[in-house]
């Protein structure tokens, strides 16, 4: 295994634990966009360039956008009190996982089956376009699902006709007082 | 050595899964539901680069990112009318939404 590909997991893990336990709520999703930039060098090193992009530009750029938009909008209403043992209690709990996990996963992968390399034969674009074309229908789909969920979600009531007049009535008066 | 890169797999999406166990503030559970989705995508290329099939493993992935992409979107849009509702981001005041 590679020793830089081993340095970008352990801090890749590392940004993790610090994502989580960030009080900040915007230095935290400035973590995690950190963590995908991480996450896409790794991508790339494992000759993944096209998920490495993706992970890149998607990830990394347009849900930090996301979430730190939501954030400002939700500022002034952050008053959700963390609790403070589930700091002091995950290295315990953290090293109990890893040693349970080594012992699982080394049976685990040795007893996977390995096939025979096929990308000399078949092209990305051809696996993306041709053999897994029905995906692209599913994508599709589900950008629209998304797309049309948030407009459902954040639809504002249409004013009534008195609402409206009281609205352009406090307008005007906002006016002649500035 | 396939297994180190399992072992940090099962590592990130511990840590996810802690956070979303114990958080109370709505953000803070999709960020941990983010870094659950990190650690399936690093599961998804590792398994095809282990077997030789990474443009296979890497269409998934792209699938996988736009499915991830939507559902973030929609979550966050969920957590802003929760915000406008109830003024606060704290997972607990969603009582209303019981039965």
């Amino acid at each position: 295994m590679d020793s830089i590909n081993l340095l970008l997991l352990i801090l890749l893990t590392g940004f993790a634990c610090i994502t989580v336990f960030m009080k900040d709520l915007i230095r935290a999703a400035l973590c995690l966009a950190f963590m995908s930039a991480l996450l896409a060098v790794l991508l790339y090193r494992m000759s993944s360039p096209y998920a490495a992009v993706f992970e890149l530009s998607v990830v990394a750029g347009l849900i930090t956008v996301l979430f730190v938009s939501t954030i400002a909008l939700t500022k002034e209403g952050e008053t959700a009190k963390e609790a403070r043992w589930p700091i002091y209690v995950f290295p315990l709990l953290l090293v109990l996982f890893g040693l349970l996990e080594i012992l699982v996963m080394k049976n685990l992968v040795s007893s996977a089956p390995i096939t025979v390399s096929s990308n000399g034969t078949v092209s990305f674009g051809t696996t993306l376009w041709g053999i897994r074309s029905i995906d692209m229908l599913g994508q599709i789909a589900v950008i629209f699902g998304g797309v049309f969920g948030v407009l459902a979600l954040l639809r504002e009531r249409p004013l009534s006709l008195r609402q409206q007049m009281d609205a352009e009535r406090a307008k005007e008066e906002g006016e002649a007082l500035w | 050595m396939v297994a180190i890169y399992f072992i940090f797999v099962g590592f990130l999406f511990f840590i996810g899964l802690y956070c979303l166990l114990t958080s109370r503030n709505m953000i803070r559970l999709l960020i941990g539901l983010e870094i659950m989705a990190k650690s399936a995508v690093l599961a998804l290329i590792t398994a095809g680069y282990a077997r030789g099939e990474t443009y296979f493993s890497q269409s998934l992935v792209i699938t996988f990112i736009v499915v991830e992409v939507s559902l973030v979107a929609v979550a966050l849009a969920l957590v802003i009318n929760a915000y406008r509702n109830t003024e606060s981001l704290d997972i607990r005041n969603l009582s209303k939404l019981k039965g």
